[in-house]
């Protein structure tokens, strides 16, 4: 009897520990079910009393944990929802600031009401994939064409043809996208997507020098490249920092390995792509590596290199690890010269406190020659095809593209709580120091145009001027309305870069030697593919130009 | 009429442990949703994918058959070789090493007796695992970099020959081994602690009597009682023997071409042949050799480890 007493207390405590267990279970796995579903945009970030649309409203799209959305408040059911799946992370005050484009797109009687949804960046092209081959219902996203090109998503029958629609709402989009942009999203004579032509791309090849740091050390501004080599081993030698300023570069980075001195190369103007295909303005196309042009840019690396010009470590500053660290020393001002442009000086004021806006020029080692513009736009807008409303991003493209007003809204949110304009052109970002970003503001890169930018007032000088004012005096590369697609022929492409990183990168960093260890890179290339590839590319680059 | 038994005793067996099952209910559901209800749409492993085609029917009767087409510019490539041995081989050594770093830490954090020190001892062998990969690789850095290598300048004072660790591929199995050891060793060692406290005492309290040291306890008595947990922990690892760590050698190793040797995994390369592409067929299609590779090896070593030690084995 007394055991059976303990028995059922045993059994009492027992079933509260499994219920307690259960019940822990349950809620797991609801946090489970609920951060996989297909949520709606309207989501934590939606302000309260906010409406979702019915009827042909977006039924999917939730962010996952880590993104976040808003969406219109008490829109009108004639309204058509738009929504924008963009990558990265929501600001801070994005509901506020929808709501306050969405009360002027109603004003304007544009027929929409916009919805933003962000998917973290290492989400990304998982999430976006994913949202297109289950067919969800979403109106507009980010194409990037040095990730997953146009024509890829177009292969797959991924996108909405938008030419009917831009010839019927969208004037102001033809009118402020120049053709080379427009033929950027140009598919077998169908416009698959909006150009997001936001910045000048006949800036190659990209030397911003330091004048701060040349007056300092008592240097002239370089107009050739043997004069830039002298200046830098001379201040490279006198600096008096705890980090040496190395020139920026990295096996796996963006750059075009060492490319700096090459626009004063007989061979000018060309444009080297997918750092295989050398493009010449007469159409002819390459093997970069086979080049003379490449001949003489690994010389020019080699020279730097042993010099004591070029970081010891480039070689092995892999992609994470070296674009921060690279980072770090061009936001620390640890330099001299720098193989790109600066978009902010603020960071640099720690260690730097005088330095300005006007502090930087652009070297150009042959003014005489033009620039070459290498494509019209990697960046665009495209609707996918289960979309249910694909007139509501042209229509929505084409009212941002109708004033500044307009435009600075969507961009750059509300005047006097997000930013400041500073003249026409620029404007003074208002950062919220919780989040050490402004309270509101959407990235120009993914919908922004040229006409309509306005950079931030820290932002270099010389910057502005590159990236963000048309170059009257730029041609055209011979292949920037074309885009290579690399399906049929992936193999090839995949094996080609692996080879060139790992056989081709030192050579052109300068670590080893052009003459002994070219002909040993070039048979390894050739064993990858490289001669099937180009033969592609100029198929393919022949084919879009017939 | 056996099978009805057996429906029976299954029903019955769920009614007596109905809160049990409940428990299990979540990982049942998660299994049922993530993996087998995905396994129908592993058709497209031999298809062109059609994003306009997302129904399994219409992708069944509308997506166009391409045999193994998918499976081509992996297998075509003169590096599949490679990235496939690499996988293996590394993978191997983590296995192996890390088994036999796990269960040593095991045995002696259950050989001290201070439970204070053994607590802290637990707590600071756990703490790796909570680091990330890319803080790892900024450590790494600070080894191994030539600008900043703490290793590189030691050797340099020390008057020994000038190492470039990140272009000498041979030496970076031992350094992706240590390293993994290193991170993993303290969290999978707390399984073979629990193990070994599942051991009943008056096993260890009579080899003590009969005269046994603390050494041979270990090895004679505790050693073979945790084995089988050893087996399944080995077999359940060998079941991922084609899935690489791309966390670990991404952070590494990055683009350093140089390095990829002996570095570059099945999923390192993919990442590289498919972020350009990103055709879920193509990823689909090598998921689905991983995945075998995998289900060959784990059935391959649990019956290797059946016929020899049945103990050890899964199933």
């Amino acid at each position: 009897m007394k055991r059976l007493k303990v028995s059922r207390i045993m059994n009492v405590h027992g079933f509260r520990a499994c219920l307690a267990a259960v019940l822990g279970m349950l809620v797991l796995a609801a946090a489970l079910v609920s951060g996989c579903a297909q949520g709606s945009p309207q989501g934590a970030g939606d302000p309260p009393g906010t409406e979702r649309p019915s009827e042909g409203s977006p039924s999917g799209g939730a962010p996952d944990s880590g993104g976040a959305s808003a969406g219109a408040q008490g829109a009108p059911a004639e309204v058509a929802p738009l929504l924008y799946v963009a990558p990265g992370d929501a600001p801070k005050d994005l509901d506020a600031a929808l709501l306050a484009i969405n009360a002027q797109l109603a004003e304007d009687g544009v027929g929409i009401a916009l919805q933003l949804q962000y998917t973290p960046w290492d989400a990304w092209d998982q999430k976006i994939n994913l949202m297109l081959s289950t067919g969800e219902k979403f109106d507009m996203f980010e194409v990037m064409n040095d990730r997953v090109s146009l024509s890829n998503y177009a292969s797959r029958n991924a996108l909405a043809d938008l030419t009917g629609l831009i010839g019927e709402y969208g004037a102001n989009i033809a009118a402020h996208n120049p053709q080379l942009a427009m033929d950027s999203v140009t598919i077998d004579g169908k416009l698959y997507a909006i150009p997001a032509f936001w910045f000048e791309s006949a800036t190659n090849p990209e030397i911003t020098i330091r004048t701060d740091i040349l007056e300092k050390y008592g240097q002239p501004l370089p107009a050739t490249f043997d004069e830039l080599t002298e200046v830098f081993e001379h201040v490279m030698g006198e600096w008096e920092g705890a980090r040496k300023p190395y020139i920026g570069l990295s096996a796996g980075g963006n750059t075009l390995f060492f490319n700096i001195a090459e626009k004063a190369y007989d061979e000018w103007p060309f444009v080297v792509y997918d750092k295989v295909f050398f493009v010449a303005q007469d159409g002819s196309v390459a093997n970069y590596y086979e080049t003379d042009v490449f001949r003489k840019n690994a010389a020019n690396a080699k020279l730097w290199y042993d010099k004591g010009l070029i970081s010891p470590d480039t070689i092995s500053l892999v992609v994470g690890t070296s674009g921060d660290l690279e980072k770090q020393r061009l936001e620390a001002g640890d330099w001299l010269v720098h193989a790109g442009t600066l978009s902010d000086i603020n960071p640099l004021k720690a260690n730097y406190p005088e330095i300005t806006a006007d502090d930087f020029q652009s070297l150009d080692f042959a003014p005489e020659k033009p620039r070459v513009r290498p494509y019209g736009t990697r960046n665009m807008n495209a609707v996918p095809a289960a979309s249910e409303h694909p007139d509501a991003a042209v229509k929505f493209h084409n009212w941002l593209l109708d004033s500044q007003d307009h435009y600075d809204l969507f961009f750059y949110g509300r005047a006097g709580i997000d930013y400041n304009p500073v003249g026409e052109r620029s404007r003074e970002l208002i950062v919220d120091p919780s989040t050490n970003q402004p309270p509101y503001f959407f990235s120009d890169w993914m919908s922004g145009n040229i006409a309509f930018i306005r950079t931030a007032s820290t932002m270099p000088k010389v910057t502005a001027q590159t990236l963000y004012t048309l170059n009257g005096s730029a041609v055209d590369g011979y292949a920037s309305s074309f885009t290579f697609n690399a399906e049929s022929v992936q193999t090839q492409f995949t094996d080609v870069q692996t080879a060139i990183t790992a056989v081709m990168a030192p050579i052109a960093l300068g670590v080893q030697d052009y003459g002994s260890n070219i002909g040993a890179a070039l048979d390894e290339l050739r064993a990858a593919g490289v001669d099937e590839l180009v033969a592609e590319f100029k198929r393919q680059l022949e084919g879009s130009m017939r | 009429m056996a099978a009805k038994q057996k429906r029976g005793s299954l029903l019955s067996d769920i009614a007596r442990n109905r809160f049990s099952y409940l428990i299990a209910l979540p990982a049942l559901v998660y299994v049922a949703i993530f993996s087998y209800s995905a396994y129908s749409y592993m058709i497209i492993a031999f298809q062109k994918y059609d994003y306009r085609h997302s129904g399994f029917l219409a992708m069944l009767t509308r997506n166009k058959w391409v045999g193994l087409e998918n499976f081509r510019f992996f297998f075509a490539s003169r590096n599949a070789l490679q990235v496939t041995r690499n996988t293996l081989y590394l993978n191997f050594l983590f296995i192996v090493v890390g088994t036999f770093v796990s269960v040593l830490l095991a045995l002696m954090l259950n050989e001290l007796r201070c439970a204070r020190f053994a607590k802290s001892a637990q707590a600071v062998m756990l703490f790796p695992s909570y680091i990330s990969w890319i803080v790892i690789s900024y450590i790494l850095l600070s080894l191994f970099s030539n600008e900043y290598g703490i290793v590189v300048k030691l050797m340099g004072r020390l008057g020994m020959e000038h190492v470039n660790w990140y272009t000498s591929a041979d030496r970076w199995p031992a350094i992706l081994v240590i390293v993994k050891t290193l991170k993993n060793s303290g969290m999978n060692s707390i399984i073979f602690l629990a193990a070994i406290a599942g051991i009943d005492t008056t096993i260890n309290e009579s080899a003590r009597i009969d005269g046994a040291s603390r050494f041979q306890i270990a090895t004679r008595v505790t050693l073979p009682l945790i084995m089988p947990t050893v087996m399944i922990m080995t077999l359940l690892s060998v079941g991922r023997i084609m899935y690489g760590d791309f966390g670990m050698i991404y952070a590494f190793v990055g683009d350093n071409g140089t390095l990829y040797r002996t570095t570059d995994i099945i999923d390192t390369y993919l990442f590289r042949a498919l972020r350009r592409v990103g055709d879920p067929a193509q990823a689909m299609a090598i998921g689905m050799f991983q995945s075998v590779i995998g289900f060959v090896m784990v059935c391959g070593s649990n019956a290797i480890v059946r016929r020899f030690y049945p103990e050890g084995a899964l199933y």
